[in-house]
């Protein structure tokens, strides 16, 4: 025991001394806040829109006039075809809609009349974006126009109701999930070095010849990280519920309970890299592509798990990542559902006890073991 | 109870990854209560043999006792009785000293009192400093004291005195000496000879075998004579002309001074690293910056070859400003640094053919110029293996390869010969004094007082300041000493003490 104290001691001295532990444990976390509740934007988004109308009809007006009153729209009249193109190249604008000189006579002939929307197809989001604003500002302005007997009224309607965030408000479950990688990011990143780095300066073979056993130095390793993760955690938790206003809807006895398991199994992926490469630039490489990738890509974080190729949805499945962001998101948006937080917590604790054996296992008594 | 602290029979250790028999078939019996030291040549398998001895490693066959106990299933009772410092010291250099002692203290179950250990050793007044921050010598003292903490039966020291000044070294063996009871055995690794001939007794090791063991003075009454034995014993060396001057194609020079350092001061806030350091070298001399560790001999080093800028004054290199031209003056320049600094995932080969291309080598003269490298130098078996890996020996000829491929005029060797066994010594200065002969300047710094004797002309540096200038016959007589040591030590104190 007092062995385990005076190792803990240890690694906490160096935690203060290095003050990288410390920006990894609060920094990044801020940092990470901000990008997803500021940076990353899933909701709607203004569209620079160019338009080009060779309609002289007074009634096509009209509806060049509607995409200037649109607030997601931000619109520019071009009369030069090339000038439009020139734009689009540069990326002055992010669409282009072209009105035909025989579009208001269609429509007069009860035809179907058409105009050409031109997009980026390499920005796949803002081409749906671009798309459906057009579509719908042309819809509203046919039902109130001239022509408005060529509109269909439709006899279905669809009503949404949303529930757990009633706003769609992206935001709202983006920032806590983060919390994942947030997570990830200090459990691994955080441990993924410490005992490379003991192997790299010579201190492992110095530990290996005093009475110091394999398990105090796997305990002296989780222990401080543990509490440095769990310390981050609570001020993320702070910044998201009393800054970013995040609603809240679970129990926070929950919310750190299984957070606590979440970290535990992250800290293991971290020791396990750590001990296993013995050299900290190979390990912090690693612990980018085992530890944060999966966090952001295989968590459901951003791409939902049920769309993924087969593989990767069973590769998820040993990732802690992906029953924390679960867990996450109905904790805070739905309250504690006793199923989703039980399974989630099991599994995030058989995961975590898989790698501390691991660790543990990979732990030298020797310099050639 | 056994009257022998290691009792080691038919003892063998091969390393798969590079092949090298390690310990081949040893048998040894090491008294208690003595101090021996161990010696051989690099990669003689000296840190294998003192791992093994401690249960760091395993042997492959054969049958080792340590204090009576088997280190392979009695490794933590073992553990306790030990006190071992490996050639890296094991202190965590962002921890200060006094952190450090505890922490080892506490590992160790031992109460954390060494003030007296810490007085001893003149670190007292550094203990809240950070190990990362002490000088080589100190950081080699901190080591040897978190070693012998706990008064451990048996201590192991791997080449504790490699890189350590004449003064500091005394105080090394001082402290293992008045710390350690009668009854304590300790092996004592090093590639000094004078050193290990102070010993109560050495083991001579080669290619894996014990070659010698038994009293130092039973082989040769003064160290000098006793390196000469060793060296025999280790299969002699025989000089030949080197192949490394032979080869060498000097640009013809007018110039009388090739290096001249004008006024050199470096600054550090308050604190003077060097100061006002002034000296001329003649082209072919060869040029000796002797002081104690922490003296500003690297720092002058670093400041004449344009890598760090020096706050006053300035150095010329073949006459040219390293300040004002700095990539024209290196072109004149071989460097080799103080740390091992070639790349440490590349082969041999690999950092061979780097520092040719990076040279500018082209062709016919790029492939010579690696071939003369790896022939002069013995890299044939060493070719394919990381250059981290290398011992320590193999190493510093690497570096030293690294150094002279482009055929430099002259040659700035910072602690070339830290580390390195004394054939590789014997070998090295002569591929020295034969290029100093062909006309290559040469400055160098060394701990090695033997090796002081080489030099036309030395420089003894304290504190940032040259307190002596002259050929090593003049400065012993300056210091009114005999051996090189004893100069060094008196002229060092004299100075103290003004």
């Amino acid at each position: 025991m007092k062995i385990i104290l005076a190792f803990i001691r240890k690694e906490f001295l160096q935690i203060i001394k290095d003050p990288s532990s410390l920006v990894i444990a609060f920094l990044l976390p801020l940092i990470l806040l901000y990008i997803y509740t500021y940076g990353i934007n899933m909701d709607d988004v203004n569209v620079r829109l160019g338009i080009k109308n060779d309609d002289a009809n007074t009634e096509i007006a009209t509806l060049v006039k509607s995409f200037g009153q649109n607030k997601y729209i931000t619109s520019g009249i071009y009369d030069d075809k090339n000038a439009l193109y020139e734009d689009i190249v540069r990326s002055k604008i992010k669409g282009a809609l072209i009105i035909p000189n025989d579009f208001s006579q269609k429509l007069g002939a009860s035809q179907t009349a058409s105009v050409l929307l031109i997009t980026d197809g390499a920005e796949i989001n803002q081409v749906a974006y671009t798309q459906n604003y057009v579509a719908a500002i042309m819809a509203q302005w046919l039902a109130n126009s001239r022509y408005k007997e060529n509109a269909v009224p439709s006899k279905i309607s669809v009503q949404p109701q949303y529930w757990y965030n009633q706003s769609v408000n992206g935001v709202w479950t983006l920032v806590p999930s983060s919390l994942a990688v947030t997570m990830t990011l200090i459990g691994i990143l955080l441990t993924a070095l410490v005992i490379a780095r003991e192997w790299e300066r010579g201190t492992m073979e110095a530990l290996l010849s005093t009475r110091i056993k394999p398990i105090h130095i796997v305990i002296g390793k989780y222990v401080p990280y543990f509490i440095v993760g769990m310390m981050s955690l609570a001020f993320s938790v702070f910044v998201m519920i009393f800054v970013l206003d995040i609603p809240f809807r679970g129990s926070f006895g929950v919310l750190f309970g299984v957070s606590g398991l979440f970290l535990f199994a992250c800290l293991g992926i971290g020791l396990m890299i750590s001990s296993v490469l013995k050299n900290q630039l190979l390990a912090s490489m690693a612990s980018l592509v085992a530890g944060f990738l999966p966090a952001l890509m295989l968590s459901g974080l951003i791409f939902p798990i049920k769309s993924m190729p087969s593989v990767f949805q069973y590769l998820t499945m040993i990732l802690p990542p992906r029953y924390y962001v679960s867990f996450i998101r109905s904790e805070f948006l739905s309250g504690t559902p006793a199923a989703i937080v039980l399974s989630d917590a099991l599994y995030l604790f058989i995961l975590g006890m898989l790698f501390a054996v691991l660790v543990y296992q990979k732990t030298s008594r020797r310099l050639n073991d | 109870m056994s009257r022998y602290c290691v009792e080691i029979k038919n003892l063998s250790k091969a390393f798969k990854e590079t092949n090298v028999v390690a310990i081949d078939n040893l048998s040894l019996n090491i008294p208690k209560g003595q101090i021996v030291g161990l010696i051989g040549a690099d990669a003689a398998g000296k840190t294998t043999l003192l791992r093994l001895i401690s249960g760091l490693l395993l042997a492959d066959s054969g049958r080792i006792m340590t204090l009576g106990l088997n280190p392979d299933t009695d490794k933590d009772e073992l553990n306790v009785k030990i006190g071992y410092m490996s050639q890296k010291f094991g202190l965590y250099e962002d921890l200060s000293i006094i952190d450090n002692l505890n922490f080892y203290a506490d590992l160790k179950g031992i109460p954390r009192d060494f003030d007296k250990m810490l007085e001893f050793a003149g670190l007292k007044r550094f203990e809240k400093r950070a190990a990362g921050k002490l000088s080589g010598g100190m950081k080699q003292k901190l080591g040897l004291i978190c070693a012998l903490m706990g008064n451990p039966e048996l201590i192991l020291l791997d080449e504790p005195s490699v890189g350590v000044d004449p003064i500091s070294r005394r105080e090394l063996l001082k402290m293992v000496r008045e710390t350690v009871k009668t009854d304590t055995s300790v092996i004592w690794s090093t590639a000094y000879m004078d050193e290990a001939h102070g010993f109560d007794r050495v083991v001579v090791i080669d290619k894996g075998r014990i070659v010698y063991q038994g009293n130092p003075y039973d082989l040769a009454p003064n160290a000098r004579e006793f390196e000469e034995k060793i060296i025999e014993l280790m299969g002699g060396y025989r000089q030949g002309n080197s192949l490394v001057a032979q080869n060498y194609v000097l640009q013809d020079s007018v110039l009388e001074y090739t290096v001249e350092a004008l006024n050199l001061v470096k600054k550090y806030g308050d604190f003077y690293a060097v100061k006002n350091n002034t000296f001329h070298i003649k082209k072919g001399e060869i040029f000796g910056l002797l002081g104690p560790n922490g003296a500003g001999k690297s720092t002058s080093f670093k400041m004449m070859c344009g890598l760090a800028k020096p706050t006053e004054g300035t150095a010329r290199i073949m006459g040219t400003d390293i300040v004002e031209q700095p990539s024209l003056a290196r072109a004149h320049l071989g460097y080799m640094a103080q740390k091992f600094s070639l790349y440490q995932n590349l082969s041999v080969r690999q950092n061979l053919e780097f520092f040719a291309g990076a040279y500018g080598l082209k062709d016919k003269e790029f492939d010579e110029a690696i071939a003369r490298m790896v022939k002069v130098f013995n890299f044939e078996n060493y070719l394919d293996v990381n250059s981290g890996d290398l011992p320590l020996g193999y190493k510093q000829r690497l570096s030293l390869a690294c150094a002279l491929m482009h055929n430099p005029a002259v040659l700035f060797l910072d602690e070339p010969t830290s580390g390195v066994d004394v054939i590789a010594r014997r070998e090295f200065w002569n591929h020295i004094i034969s290029l100093s002969k062909k006309g290559v300047t040469v400055l160098i710094t060394t701990h090695f007082m033997d090796e002081a004797e080489f030099c036309d002309r030395i420089s003894l540096f304290y504190k940032g300041e040259t307190i002596a200038t002259g050929t090593p016959a003049e400065l012993k007589k300056q210091a009114g000493a005999k051996t090189m040591e004893d100069t060094f030590i008196n002229l060092i104190l004299r100075s103290g003490e003004n």
